[in-house]
């Protein structure tokens, strides 16, 4: 951001003028009719004297050059409080509250002001009230918000939120980490332009179409196919408003990009399966009659249909083989595994094992993570721990060791004079939980990827358990892992759609309806003619009067030369921060894409303009031809009369905080409050529309121009 | 009394030589064709009065060989040999005029019996 000079303009100058004529008409008048009746009524020779008349020219002079002076002293004393109180009464009556007016000239006016603090602090008073129970409601809904958030957060599914015309309001972690590529957010985006678009447009049709016949709890399936060969399924359903009306879509969805692979092999050979083996199988049969039914074959004959036989068979066999293979990879039939402690599975189930003589031995401090779904584990490795201690003969425990072993955790539960202990009494034990299937525990075992088998010593026995390694697993089961990201909100009052204009209509629309982009950039210096660049570049969305908290765009840019001390001193933005960062042409096509076809708003506009402008040119790029409002030149305009026009002066006068001053993100949002707070002055002037703003904007310009040549 | 002709259309070659022998043992002339292309060429000269045909053969399928064999003058009777028990394929089948339908595997002397019932009609 370039300083703002901060000059005044001599707005007040008109009202001076004709404050000061009338004064002097006042005192002039009587002055000149008392000379003129004095003049007739003066003897001739008196009167026609050159020296009288003389004096009299002259003393009537002087008289109104000091009325002229008396004058303009008294309006400037009248003035400039009066000035002070409307300017100051306005700011408390619209946007800050904690505004007061310092106006002591000892008179009406100075008691008139003191007044009007005192109602202002009143008012602030029964304001500030009000907000301590909004921040009550606000504490409570946000609590509402991280509530659902941490829902919203463990969802193995994706969610989305789209309004009723498409936009994405809401995406939790595991939508975003599906459907976010690069820097632009996908919040605030049509659905469309995120998943394939004529599937999207279908799919809200057909609910829409439902919501109007009455068939408001509809859901549709839907499936979206990627580029890439990955598989989206899910449902979407309408989303009804407090009164009834329809407020949006939510689409919930399943990455089955990995199902589908397996489904596809699966497919392909065990469902193809029995097909494939029938016409091997019929040539077999044929064959087998023949050599079973023909005994006088000749020897020839008999040796083709039998290697004939012999080659089927073969057929038969490898498909079988590859079947085995592509069922030995399908992890439907076991539990899915997750990372998990080896060591804190074998203590729970020792201590599930209630009333039992158990104990462990040894176990090695630092044991790798197994693939496993533990509370499966636990049962099973309680239930072999009941079955040694049945057979104890009463004083020696069963003891349980676990070693790392090659690819496996091995668990080793063991028992000291084991009587009457047989191997084969393992198959019939089965491992039971309340409440679910039976299992035996050999099928238990195997569910978790795990090998059960057992080992004598004399007297002792021992039942081994092993527990694959997670490192073993390509991959623990994609759909179960938890995305560790908070979801991304937008404002939901947002369900209230943006108008949608026609382009050529913008300029007649309402400024409190708008959809803006404010954005800032810091650079490497402030001459963007003579090769200074931008290193960073944010944009803030403003819609419907509102600055919306989420979906802002924000991006270092590799400027591609190295940023000056002192530019660094002023953003804190570093050679090595934007290092790998994308380049302007880059970062200047996805904020194009981002500001779609919002009005542009920057503070000092011409200034960050201009970078865009040389991006666009530089690069061969289509530049962007949205229309621009400049924030100084609305403030300029809003309050010509008070002093400062940069981005702190106009935010501290109308009650905004900047979080991050000169970074391009903070002062972006700075922008956009100010901009909100703008609107209705602006509206309070006669400025309603586009096109009024832009015509505001052009007339400030012009008066600045003209100031700035004093 | 001249033999009748049969004339044997699958991409097995195990199954033709199988059906070959079987046939010719019980008292058939017999042909082979290997696809579908081949089988339309054959029946042209050969004139079989059945024609066992599989239903999956690379180049023409056997739906589209019995419409053709059944639009030509003078057709033959035509049994679908499959590996698709499916209903839908039977129906199929029968729509494109075959005669019969038999799923693989089979006997040997289940297909010489539809064979000769075929034949007696």
């Amino acid at each position: 951001m370039t300083p703002a000079q901060d000059r005044q303009i001599p707005f007040t100058q008109r009202i001076r003028v004709r404050l000061v004529s009338a004064i002097v008409l006042l005192a002039v008048c009587p002055f000149a009719l008392a000379v003129l009746a004095l003049l007739t009524s003066l003897p001739e020779s008196v009167g026609s004297t050159p020296h009288f008349m003389l004096r009299v020219y002259v003393l009537g002079s002087i008289l109104v050059v000091v009325c002229v002076a008396m004058a303009w002293r008294f309006a400037d004393k009248l003035l400039s409080p009066l000035l002070k109180i409307r300017g100051g009464a306005e700011i408390v009556s619209r946007i800050n509250l904690s505004h007061r007016i310092d106006v002591t000239t000892g008179d009406e006016l100075e008691s008139l002001a003191a007044d009007f603090n005192s109602m202002a602090e009143a008012l602030e008073g029964a304001y500030s009230e009000l907000e301590e129970r909004v921040r009550e409601v606000t504490v409570s809904l946000q609590g509402e918000k991280s509530r659902l958030a941490s829902v919203l957060r463990t969802m193995v599914e994706g969610l989305v939120v789209l309004n009723e015309q498409g936009e994405v309001l809401l995406m939790n972690p595991r939508a975003r980490a599906a459907l976010c590529t690069g820097s632009n957010p996908a919040l605030g985006r049509k659905l469309t332009q995120v998943l394939p678009a004529k599937r999207v447009e279908y799919h809200l049709k057909q609910l829409r179409l439902a919501w109007e016949e009455g068939r408001r709890d509809m859901v549709e399936p839907v499936i979206f196919p990627l580029v890439g060969g990955r598989l989206l399924k899910g449902v979407m359903a309408a989303m009804p408003e407090h009164n009834y009306g329809l407020a949006g879509y939510l689409l919930a969805f399943r990455d089955l990009t990995e199902e589908a692979e397996r489904d596809k092999r699966v497919d392909m050979h065990l469902r193809k399966l029995p097909s494939m083996l029938r016409s091997p199988l019929s040539s077999m049969q044929s064959l087998a009659e023949i050599l079973e039914t023909r005994k006088d074959l000749p020897e020839e004959k008999r040796k083709a249909f039998a290697a004939a036989l012999h080659g089927e068979a073969n057929a038969c066999l490898k498909m079988l083989g590859e079947g085995e293979e592509v069922a030995n990879s399908m992890p439907s039939a076991l539990w899915p595994g997750q990372p998990a402690d080896a060591h804190s599975i074998v203590a729970e189930a020792l201590a599930a094992s209630k009333g039992v003589y158990a104990e462990l031995a040894n176990a090695p401090e630092h044991l790798p993570p197994v693939a496993a779904e533990p509370f499966g584990w636990v049962a099973a490795m309680s239930t072999v721990i009941g079955w040694l201690a049945s057979h104890s003969s009463g004083w020696s425990p069963v003891v349980a060791s676990i070693e790392a072993e090659g690819e496996m955790v091995v668990t080793t539960f063991s028992l000291a004079g084991a009587k009457d202990i047989s191997p084969d009494e393992m198959n019939a034990l089965v491992v039971e939980v309340e409440g679910e299937e039976p299992i035996t525990l050999y099928e238990a075992v195997r569910r978790n990827r795990g090998e059960i088998w057992t080992r004598s010593h004399g007297e002792d026995f021992e039942v081994r358990l092993g527990m694959v390694k997670a490192s073993q697993l390509p991959e623990a089961d994609g759909g179960a892992r938890i995305v560790d990201d908070q979801p991304e909100f937008y404002d939901f009052d947002l369900f209230q759609a943006r108008p949608g204009f026609e382009t050529g209509d913008l300029l007649s629309q309402d400024l409190a309806k708008l959809e803006f982009v404010v954005f800032d950039t810091e650079t490497t210096g402030l001459s963007p003619a003579k090769g200074d660049k931008v290193v960073s570049l944010s944009g803030v969305r403003v819609r419907r009067g509102k600055v919306l908290s989420a979906g802002v765009f924000h991006t270092l840019v590799d400027p591609g030369i190295p940023i000056p001390p002192e530019s660094v001193k002023f953003h804190g933005v570093t050679d090595e921060m934007v290092a790998g960062a994308p380049k302007m042409a880059e970062a200047f096509e996805d904020f194009k894409e981002y500001v779609g076809d919002a009005v542009i708003v920057a503070h000092n506009a011409a200034f960050d303009m201009k970078f865009l402008e040389l991006a666009a040119r530089e690069n061969d790029l289509v530049s962007m031809d949205n229309p621009v409002i400049d924030t100084l030149f609305l403030s300029f305009g809003v309050h010509g009369d008070l002093q400062g026009h940069s981005l702190d002066a106009i935010s501290d006068r109308l009650g905004v905080t900047i979080e991050g001053r000169h970074t391009s993100l903070g002062d972006a949002r700075a922008t956009a409050e100010i901009l909100v707070k703008l609107i209705p002055l602006l509206a309070a002037r006669g400025v309603r529309t586009l096109a009024e703003a832009k015509a505001f904007c052009d007339r400030m310009l012009i008066l600045r121009w003209q100031n700035s040549r004093y | 009394m001249s033999k009748e002709k049969v004339l044997v259309v699958d991409d097995e070659p195990n199954i033709l030589l199988s059906l070959e022998f079987i046939l010719e043992e019980e008292g058939f002339e017999v042909k082979t064709a290997g696809d579908g292309e081949e089988a339309l060429e054959r029946a042209k000269i050969f004139a079989p009065a059945i024609v066992l045909l599989d239903v999956a053969m690379p180049r023409r399928d056997g739906y589209e060989v019995c419409r053709i064999l059944k639009s030509r003058e003078a057709p033959p009777k035509v049994i679908m040999l499959t590996a698709k028990g499916q209903p839908l394929e039977r129906k199929k089948g029968l729509e494109v005029g075959a005669d019969s339908y038999i799923t693989k595997p089979f006997h040997a002397g289940e297909l010489v019996a539809e064979i000769r019932a075929l034949l007696e009609k």
